[in-house]
């Protein structure tokens, strides 16, 4: 028993080291100069080469440009269309659980097949699309643009999402409630969103995640002030040498919001547990 | 007090026939009603109409005198513990029984210290003061039948539905439940209507028992009604355990004909006749005897404190209850007679019921 | 066809032990149904006999051939499962001839085998049709008629009537029972529903907690349960069960709630004194008269209570009264009076009376115990 214990110790040590290494190379690069990379592989801080916090001065410094700006983006974008994504999504993704609707021959399954469908093309054909619709209405590098695009392109994910959450919970716990004296937007906000919360979570995270990676269309239809995260790392990336510290060091900051969001919702979907006491 | 009345009440789903179709029925204020019926019935589409989840196709449902058409579910007043019971498996037992007390349409009316002392008096009542900390998915099926119900008696409401709340109970435990039901209705006086396909709730439970089939009320009446003087070949089937033996048979102006034996019954028009007999009248012999058939024992099975012999007569098999330890081997021939004042008949076509056994 | 022997059967799964060392013999051809509570370990048994489960210790045999470590195909037992297991998009009729085809039998073998099965189930109209859209009871039929058509040396069904509705499942019982009264291969029935237990089986098994509470005839297991458990387990309702203590050197017990109890000496003499022992009766071995009628001869059970609630039943009525925070069943034949909370006496014959020893098994009567010893 305890050999097998330690062989699989081992095994996992050896994994774990094989997963965390991309995220300690861009740490300790972070804090080397540019020396310590362009004069071969450097591994110890310390040992190896001597840190600096060189990268993190120019960043939060004057030499950053407008770092912050993009950052803050990045939140406000992320944040505020995923939050749409979720709101809207729910209602509709309610809907389609609750009520049977009917336009012409088609019915629930073909509504949401129709919204899933958006998701089918590859990004590149609705952003060329966008584009085109972004000059006609002004609203290329606006703020505002930006989290109606990727609002739109996280609503199927969370309808399609939301949907099974919603179905999943028995409507006679819904039922139960009006007879208790609730009215109808109140059943939605006292019972059904706080048992559907893990889905209302992990819909919330995965649109988070979508529009912080995204590039494409922060590429596409920005230039320069409602520029992301990405855009900016890239810049960092363009001159002829790459300044890897900093590309580093923003890498770093631009894991810390998706971290905390991972975190704090985690506990939301941790109560998918209750599902199983509602039968 | 509130009288529940149910009149001409149809509900179609799209299917080929109604769900409940043409139903009525009165259930007087503070009394206990029964809706008997197999699955598919139409049960819970009735009770959900009364409680105003789905609404009536055509019919009127009046709440004391008053019709309860276009009033909101949560307006009615009427509490319902359903099927799958439905607590917030959010809350706690203590947050599910407040639950209705702090509804909008309820705001004002109560203060914190009586909806405490509410909740505390009702969890006594149903003795699950010490589960009230726990969340749904920690309490077992019959706990949660308790809080189930507790949740819709805290706020007293005019009417109390209930949807087959102990069918899913072992044995001992619904026992148990039914008498408490039975005893908390009475004390509390709330009009109430309970489903179940179970008939010995309904005999046992009800003031008022409507016998519900394929969506139609059979008969409409107390548990002596229905159990004494079936209406119909339905109604008969429907209650007793075990089951009533409905045997073809003939009638003409001497008497009636079953099982190849006149028995001096019903003298009436000729025709066929369904002939309905309960196991426990039906007389059972190892030996011949006077006016009986003969036959040859199928099965015999224990239900413990009694016996169910089941006994192939001309290829009809009949029910015969006896007491327990009797034994009767598969195979072995035996005797069965009908006392003619033990039959009930109806006509063959209809259904109908022409004639009731005696009671003794 | 076999008899199966299980000896020091026990089964873990991680660190929960399901089944806690059984032993029993089925003989070949018995109706044996395994009965007990959810959770019990009775589809862990099932399974381990089927070869679906490995023995954690303890062994397996049919008919005197170890089998606790031949794989499942080979030990030629039938298995029809809880939730039917029935390929939706094939006929009824390739579904019950899967097994043979299985077995390689040729296509006139099938099709005889098939129908005669069929026929006996009484499934014929439907072998054509898929059975998506069919009734629970037709279902089962059908997982049954697959089940059998293999001639299994033994059958093992696993709460075959779970589905069902009350209606429908009186009428399976006796179908199976009669099937296995046609077939007469050796089966084993698990249920958590006493009814199904008294009504089919040749012998009950009762298990909790992973271990065995009684096996005897259903006559046996209602009438002289062995175990307190057994005694609140079956019956409909089940028995009455009241704690009871013999004063030291006293001849008559004395029941919670203030009755009295003066069991007969051949019993009295294996009553433990001082500690609280238990007390049962069927609810319809016992007599209520109004307080004031009484009659009740002395030396009998007697206890004073008051009438909690009155049930009728159509030809019974159930009577539940109150003693004490007790509350006791009681069965009577037709539609007496009685009203709630009038004063009553219940009283019982001491042949109709069970005592249990601390522990919650039965306590025998000194005849009795000679004449089973014997
Ligand atoms: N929402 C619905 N849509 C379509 N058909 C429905 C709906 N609700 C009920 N039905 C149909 O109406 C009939 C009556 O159903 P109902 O649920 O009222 O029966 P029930 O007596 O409560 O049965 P059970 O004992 O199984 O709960 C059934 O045939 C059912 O299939
Ligand atoms: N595969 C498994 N892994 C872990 N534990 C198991 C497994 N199967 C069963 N158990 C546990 O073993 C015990 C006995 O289970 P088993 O399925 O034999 O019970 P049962 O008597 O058939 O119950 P039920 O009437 O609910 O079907 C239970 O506590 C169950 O949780
Ligand atoms: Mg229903
Ligand atoms: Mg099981």
């Amino acid at each position: 028993m305890r050999a097998a214990g330690w062989g699989r110790r081992t095994v996992l040590f050896v994994w774990v080291l094989f997963a965390l290494f991309p995220v300690y190379w861009t740490f300790i690069t972070a804090f080397k100069q540019q020396v310590d990379i362009y004069d071969g592989p450097r591994f110890i801080p310390f040992v190896d080469f001597q840190p600096t916090t060189q990268a993190w001065r120019t960043l939060f410094g004057d030499g950053g440009g407008d770092f912050f700006d993009k950052f803050a983006n990045s939140i406000i974008f992320s944040g505020v269309s995923s939050l749409l994504a979720v709101i809207l999504g729910g209602f509709a993704a309610y809907g389609l659980a609750r009520h049977s609707y009917k336009y012409g021959p088609y019915r629930n399954d073909d509504l949401s097949f129709l919204i899933v469908s958006q998701r089918i093309m590859p990004p590149i054909v609705s952003v060329l699309a966008l584009y085109v619709v972004f000059v006609n209405l002004r609203l290329l590098d606006s703020s505002f643009g930006m989290i109606l695009a990727y609002t739109a392109m996280n609503l199927p994910l969370t309808v399609y999402l939301l949907r099974t959450f919603f179905e999943a919970i028995p409507v006679e716990v819904e039922h139960a409630a009006a007879l208790d004296g609730y009215p109808q937007w109140q059943r939605l906000a006292r019972v059904v969103f706080p048992l559907a919360a893990p889905g209302l979570a992990a819909a919330f995270l995965l649109s988070f995640f979508f529009a912080w990676n995204d590039f494409l269309f922060s590429l596409m239809l920005t230039f320069n002030d409602a520029q992301t995260l990405p855009l900016y790392i890239t810049s960092l990336n363009a001159q002829s040498q790459p300044l890897w510290w900093l590309i580093s060091a923003v890498g770093l900051v631009a894991l810390v919001p998706p971290a905390i969001v991972t975190v704090v919702l985690d506990r939301f979907m941790a109560r998918q547990v209750l599902i199983g006491g509602m039968r | 007090m509130e009288t529940l009345t149910v009149t001409g009440v149809t509900k179609t789903f799209g299917g080929p026939r109604p769900a409940v179709d043409e139903l009525s029925f009165t259930l007087g204020g503070g009394e206990f009603g029964v809706v008997v019926g197999p699955s598919g019935a139409g049960k819970t589409t009735l009770l959900n109409m009364i409680a105003g989840l789905v609404p009536p196709d055509t019919g009127e449902i009046t709440l004391d005198g008053a019709s309860l058409a276009g009033t909101a579910p949560e307006r009615r007043d009427i509490a319902m513990v359903f099927e799958n019971y439905a607590l917030y498996p959010h809350l706690s037992v203590r947050r599910n029984l407040e639950f209705p007390l702090r509804a909008p349409v309820r705001r004002g009316t109560l203060s914190r210290s009586q909806i405490t002392d509410r909740v505390t008096q009702v969890a006594e009542t149903l003795r699950i003061p010490h589960l009230l900390d726990r969340l749904p998915s920690q309490l077992s099926g019959g706990q949660r039948q308790r809080v189930s119900l507790g949740r819709a008696l805290v706020r007293r409401p005019r009417l109390l539905l209930l949807d087959e709340p102990i069918t899913h109970l072992d044995a001992k435990l619904r026992h148990e439940m039914r008498t408490e039901l039975k005893r908390i209705q009475r004390e509390l006086g709330v009009t109430t209507l309970y489903a179940t396909p179970d008939q010995s709730d309904a005999l046992a439970l009800a003031d008022l028992v409507v016998v519900l089939d394929a969506g139609r009320a059979w008969q409409v009446g107390t548990a002596a009604d229905v159990y004494e003087r079936p209406a119909n070949v339905t109604v008969a089937r429907t209650l007793g355990d075990p089951r009533i033996n409905l045997l073809p048979g003939r009638r003409d102006a001497a008497g009636v004909t079953v099982l190849g034996q006149r028995v001096d019954a019903d003298h009436g028009p000729a025709g066929p006749v369904t002939v309905g007999v309960r196991p426990g009248d039906v007389e059972l012999s190892t030996e011949p005897l006077a006016g009986a058939a003969a036959g040859r024992v199928l099965l015999a099975q224990t239900l413990g404190y009694q016996d169910v012999v089941y006994v192939d007569v001309e290829g009809a098999t009949v029910r015969a209850t006896v007491p327990a330890g009797i034994v009767a081997r598969p195979g072995d021939p035996a005797w069965v007679r009908l006392p003619a004042a033990r039959l009930h008949v109806f006509e063959a076509a209809s259904g109908q019921a022409l004639r009731h056994r005696e009671v003794v | 066809m076999a008899g199966v022997n299980l000896r020091d059967v026990t089964k873990k799964y991680g660190r929960t032990e399901a089944v806690k060392g059984v032993s029993f013999d089925i003989a070949d051809g018995e109706l044996l149904v395994i009965l007990g509570p959810s959770g019990c370990g009775k589809t862990s048994t099932l399974r381990m006999i089927a070869g679906l489960e490995t023995v954690s210790s303890g062994s397996i045999s049919f008919d005197g051939r170890p089998v606790t470590t031949v794989p499942p195909a080979r030990r030629n037992v039938a298995m029809a499962f809880e939730n039917y297991g029935l390929y939706e998009h094939w006929t009824v009729f390739d579904n019950i001839a899967y097994p043979l085809r299985l077995r390689g039998l040729d296509d006139g073998g099938v099709r005889r085998k098939v129908t005669a099965v069929a026929e006996q189930l009484q499934i014929t109209d439907v072998l054509r049709t898929r059975p998506a859209g069919l009734s629970g009871g037709m279902r089962q039929r059908i997982g049954l008629a697959r089940a059998l058509v293999r001639d299994p040396s033994v059958f093992l069904l696993d709460e075959p009537m779970s589905h069902v509705d009350a209606d429908l499942r009186n009428d399976l019982r006796a179908e199976i029972k009669r099937i296995h009264l046609e077939v007469g291969s050796t089966m084993i029935i698990v249920t958590h529903d006493q009814l199904d237990a008294l009504t089919m089986a040749d012998r009950i098994l009762v298990m909790d907690d992973g271990r065995i509470e009684q096996l005897d005839t259903p006559a046996a297991v209602y009438d002289t349960p062995a175990t307190t458990f057994v005694a609140g387990f079956i019956g409909e309702p089940p028995m009455n069960l009241l704690s009871a203590r013999r004063a030291d050197g006293g001849d008559v017990l004395t029941l919670d709630g203030g009755g009295r109890f003066a069991p007969p000496p051949s019993l009295l003499d294996a009553v433990p004194t001082g500690a609280d022992v238990t007390v049962g009766f069927r609810p319809h071995r016992v007599r209520l008269e109004p307080t004031a009628a009484r009659t009740t001869p002395a030396g009998d059970l007697g206890l004073d209570a008051t009438v909690y609630m009155v049930e009728p039943l159509g030809d019974r009525t159930l009577v539940t009264v109150r003693c004490g925070d007790t509350r006791m069943k009681v069965d009577l034949p037709g539609t007496p009076e009685f009203t709630v909370d009038q004063p009553v006496r219940l009283t019982a014959d001491r042949a109709d009376v069970h005592v249990f020893d601390p522990t919650g098994r039965r306590i025998d009567r000194a005849d009795t115990r000679r004449a089973a010893a014997a």
